[in-house]
């Protein structure tokens, strides 16, 4: 069963644009979608694996080790001392994290199957390590248990997955793009979490009758023709994917003006938000936009575009106030360019 | 009674069986109903389920299912046999438990195969199983929102991925999902990521049995009906009908449109169309968005004239191919007219079958004792060793896990054993006992006392007061639930939900001035409790109220029957045994607080004393202590 076209999907111009920022710079740290019911948050986020180009994966790796940069205790790697690391290319992994996963499931655990078999006590990797290089999607990222919200904000900060259970005792890499989404009615996001997400986007519903005629057309020609549909839509979805692998090889050569990091501070000042990740993360994202869209430099207009979805969530607020994040960003925009 | 002369005139067609009405002898409280009435919207009803039923076995991954509404009573069985017989013989028929694991749900490791082969043998779960067919889950209500996702995401892809890296599977799972719900007031509803998924929903009330007779339509009308489906096609203007209509009822979803043109298709495909008519729009309309209609925030736009009655009812019109538009307006006109009067409809039905609550209490039995369900139904935590914890079921598993590396050593040390005895040599020290974390919840019931006497004291500080907890609750992720006594009748002006922004709103909406209904806030107070309790949460009450109530429950203003509801309501509330905090807000300690605090058995503070700090401590080490 195909997956739905990215590029098919009808408005969500802010989230299209968030998670392809997110895929062209890993770095940006992630995408949280809040937003109502049946809005096609999860559609997108689905869509986005046909998206995302091949990337190297060292042959017969558990841990999805890239051949440049392989782990330096990684056990594929020590058993081939020597020799040249063979990889193919493979679709870069979206994984789901379901929300009530174990943390077996979730972390990796003994492979069973060795140790009754072979008696071999081997490490079956779980969820982290399969999302290693690609994206995690919680769906219902508010509803998430405490104990897995942990385990993420754990290895989402390190990078790192550390295992010491019945006598494994294993480390492996685990950089992964987390994107979660959820309903905002149905309960708040743990602070730290929230702070996790490098981009923020608010789905609404589209109001105008024109956009929803538009989605209720093509969602109805996906059901008629699944392989037909995908098949149109094809061509659409490559030229996106092309567009993200040349952003990602001009992403280190776009200029990134002094001028720029002043504007970042500056705004980041004018909303009183909390730390510098916020001023980091405007210039990384700026960047990649900037990439994106083939310039040379980050302009004003760079920082301007991804400033709603960087400070959004990160705005200095009692948890209880909601006079509107956007607003206020719009205001200290206005202040500062 | 508006709705009765049309399907009046249908009853006595119907009145084949015998035993006019007996199921209801006991109701003498109120003006009974005219049996007459129940009959005919005991027909309606039915006729309306049986559409429902057809269409979703014309289609029924595109309609996603049903949300049955209903505690066990004869039509719902009725029904749920006549949905099942309409699908082809072979169509998988699996019955979710309430209670279940992940692995049940999605596919785990088949125990008795492995240790038999010595290898893991994976066995599929049981949305794989559904594949194809109708999945059917009991107690919706009680569906807790982690599995709900398993279930919302396996519909939404038709796919079941079973997350073992070393054997990741996928599985095919397309199925339709029948949810059954008992309906009783207290309970939430099941969590919205499925009924959203889901594009009908039916309410089946105690109804006279004949009413419930066998389907009209045959599983050969079902069958010709999916041959022509892929078929069938709409025009462009009546998507952009079905669009402005779903807007305009306040459908945010854009499932809703989604079922609507699918119902409309099926529909064409029953009776034979090839193009879906505003006939079939209509009655889509009427079964899909009725049920999801929401007022809008604001006071509603004038709903275009009187909506006509027989709209509904498709088969009894002479399928206008060729539908004149310039006379009842516009199609989308027509359609939201068509769901105002199916929610009309339904509205009358519920009037006219307002048998008392018996029947509601009699689905009610064998209910006792639901509050200990969470015993072993938490979320799974680390397996114990069975020496530490004799009671509990064995995690096998965890028990392999365990006995897994040891496995070569055994055999080496009793390698008799090895060719001839089992494959696997455990241990009573492997043995491995599941345990489950059950995070203890609490829910925070604020009863807040808006009325005139209240407002004229403190209810400022009151309010600031409550803010400042409700920013500890957020910190803690409470729930809070949120009753405002005053007027005529309390109200829970928030059910407990942990999306505290709700609770501020209403808290800042909330008006003050009135009298005060005291002894129906303690009870509904109690009620909450309750509920929350069975939620498996515990429940945390906080009064805000100088404790004079003056309306009774029954609404009299009376003073002698206000103070005696109001004893009885706080001896029932205090039978509940919640712990609960009473912050007196008269201007100065009143005795009536003090003693109605008493009654409560809760912890009394007046308001003067407390800072904002020294409140949110009291409420804080109150929780803490319990």
């Amino acid at each position: 069963m195909p997956a739905y076209p990215f590029s098919a999907i009808v408005g969500q111009d802010d989230l299209k644009t968030a998670l392809m920022l997110a895929a062209i710079d890993p770095g940006i740290g992630g995408v949280l979608a809040m937003g109502d019911r049946g809005t096609g948050k999860t559609t997108a986020i689905r869509a986005l694996a046909g998206l995302l180009p091949p990337q190297p994966v060292v042959n017969n790796c558990a841990f999805r080790c890239d051949p440049a940069a392989p782990m330096a205790d990684c056990p594929n790697r020590s058993a081939r001392k020597g020799k040249a690391l063979r990889a193919t290319e493979e679709p870069a992994p979206v994984v789901n994290l379901p929300l009530g996963a174990t943390e077996d499931r979730v972390l990796g655990a003994l492979d069973l199957e060795q140790a009754l078999v072979h008696g071999e006590m081997r490490f079956e990797p779980g969820l982290l390590a399969r999302a290693h290089r690609g994206f995690l999607y919680v769906d219902e990222v508010n509803l998430l248990d405490d104990y897995l919200v942990d385990i993420l904000l754990d290895v989402a900060a390190s990078g790192i997955n550390t295992v010491e259970r019945e006598g494994l005792s294993v480390t492996h890499p685990a950089r992964f793009v987390l994107v979660g989404s959820g309903n905002p009615e149905e309960g708040d996001l743990r602070p730290q979490l929230l702070d996790r997400f490098g981009l923020s986007v608010d789905v609404r519903t589209p109001a105008d009758i024109a956009t929803r005629v538009q989605i209720i057309k093509h969602r109805d020609a996906f059901d008629q023709d699944m392989d037909g549909f995908a098949a149109a839509w094809r061509g659409k979805d490559a030229a996106l994917s092309q567009s993200i692998v040349r952003a990602q090889q001009r992403l280190a050569d776009t200029a990134r003006p002094d001028a720029m990091v002043e504007k970042a501070a500056e705004l980041c000042l004018a909303l009183g938000s909390d730390g510098l990740r916020g001023e980091l993360t405007l210039i990384r994202a700026a960047r990649a936009l900037a990439s994106l869209e083939a310039a040379d430099t980050i302009a004003d207009s760079h920082l301007i575009s991804v400033a709603p979805f960087v400070l959004g969530h990160r705005l200095r607020k009692d948890p209880l106030d909601e006079t509107g994040a956007a607003a206020r960003i719009q205001r200290a925009l206005d202040e500062v360019f | 009674m508006p709705a009765a002369p049309r399907s009046a005139s249908r009853a006595p067609g119907a009145s084949r069986t015998a035993s006019p009405g007996a199921s209801h002898g006991g109701a003498d409280a109120r003006p009974r109903p005219r049996l007459e009435d129940i009959y005919a919207a005991g027909l309606e009803s039915w006729a309306r389920a049986e559409r429902i039923a057809a269409l979703l076995a014309v289609d029924p991954r595109g309609l996603g299912g049903v949300h049955v509404i209903g505690g066990a009573s004869y039509p719902r069985t009725a029904w749920l046999g006549g949905l099942h017989a309409l699908f082809p013989t072979d169509t998988p028929a699996i019955t979710l438990p309430a209670p279940c694991t992940d692995d049940t749900l999605i596919g785990g490791i088949a125990l008795d195969r492995s240790l038999a082969a010595g290898s893991l043998v994976a066995e599929p779960g049981l949305l794989a199983r559904a594949d194809g067919g109708l999945l059917t889950a009991c107690l919706a209500e009680r569906m807790e929102p982690a599995r709900a996702a398993l279930i919302a995401g396996a519909m939404d892809d038709g796919l079941v991925r079973v997350e073992r890296a070393g054997h990741p599977r996928t599985d095919r799972a397309a199925f339709a999902l029948l949810l059954l719900d008992s309906g009783e007031p207290g309970e939430p509803p099941p969590p919205p990521s499925v009924t959203d998924r889901v594009a009908f929903a039916h309410t089946f009330r105690v109804v006279p049995s004949r009413c419930a007779s066998s389907f009209e339509t045959e599983p050969g009308d079902i069958l010709a009906a999916r041959r022509r489906l892929a078929s069938i096609t709409a025009e462009e203007s009546a998507i952009e009908a079905i669009a402005q209509a779903a807007t305009q009822l306040g459908c945010g979803s854009l499932r809703a449109p989604l079922f609507v043109l699918r119902a409309a298709r099926a529909a064409a495909a029953l009776d034979g169309r090839a193009t879906v008519s505003d006939t079939d729009l209509a009655e889509a309309a009427s079964l899909v968005l009725a049920h999801r209609s929401a007022p809008p925030p604001d006071a509603a736009p004038e709903p275009p004239p009187e909506p006509d009655p027989p709209q509904a009812d498709s088969e009894t019109e002479a399928d206008p191919s060729e539908p004149d538009r310039s006379d009842p307006g516009t199609l989308e006109d027509q359609l939201i007219a068509a769901v105002e009067s199916a929610a009309l409809a339904q509205a009358l039905e519920t009037l006219a079958t307002a048998v008392p609550t018996a029947t509601s209490n009699a689905s009610n039995a064998g209910r006792s004792g639901e509050a200990a369900r969470k015993q072993d139904n938490g979320r799974p935590d680390r397996p114990v060793p069975r020496a530490r914890m004799r009671k509990g079921r064995i995690d096998l598993l965890a028990t392999l896990r365990t006995a897994a590396p040891f496995q070569t050593l055994r055999s080496q040390q009793r390698p008799s054993e090895a060719g001839t005895g089992p494959a696997l040599q455990l241990r009573a020290s492997d043995l491995r006992v599941k345990t489950y974390r059950h995070r203890t919840e609490t829910s925070v019931i604020f009863l807040v006392d808006a009325s005139g006497s209240s407002a004229l004291n403190r209810m400022g500080e009151a309010k600031g007061a409550i803010e400042y907890l409700l920013s500890d609750c957020y910190s803690r992720r409470d729930h809070v639930a949120l009753i405002a006594v005053r007027g005529a009748v309390p109200d829970l002006l928030l059910a407990p939900t942990r999306a505290l922004t709700r609770v501020r709103r209403a808290l800042s909406d909330l008006p003050s001035g009135g009298t005060t209904p005291l002894a129906g806030g303690l009870s509904l107070a109690a009620e909450t409790v309750e509920r929350e309790r069975r939620a498996g949460r515990t429940p945390f009450l906080v009064i805000l109220s100088d404790g004079r109530g003056n309306v009774a429950i029954n609404g009299s203003t009376e003073r002698d029957i206000a103070t005696a509801d109001l004893e009885t309501a706080a001896r029932h509330l205090a039978a509940q045994g919640a712990a609960a905090l009473f912050f007196d807000t008269s201007r100065r300690p009143n005795l009536r607080a003090q003693a109605l605090a008493g009654k409560l058995g809760a912890q009394y503070r007046h308001l003067s004393h407390t800072s904002a700090q020294t409140l949110s401590r009291t409420v804080r080490t109150a929780i803490g202590s319990r």
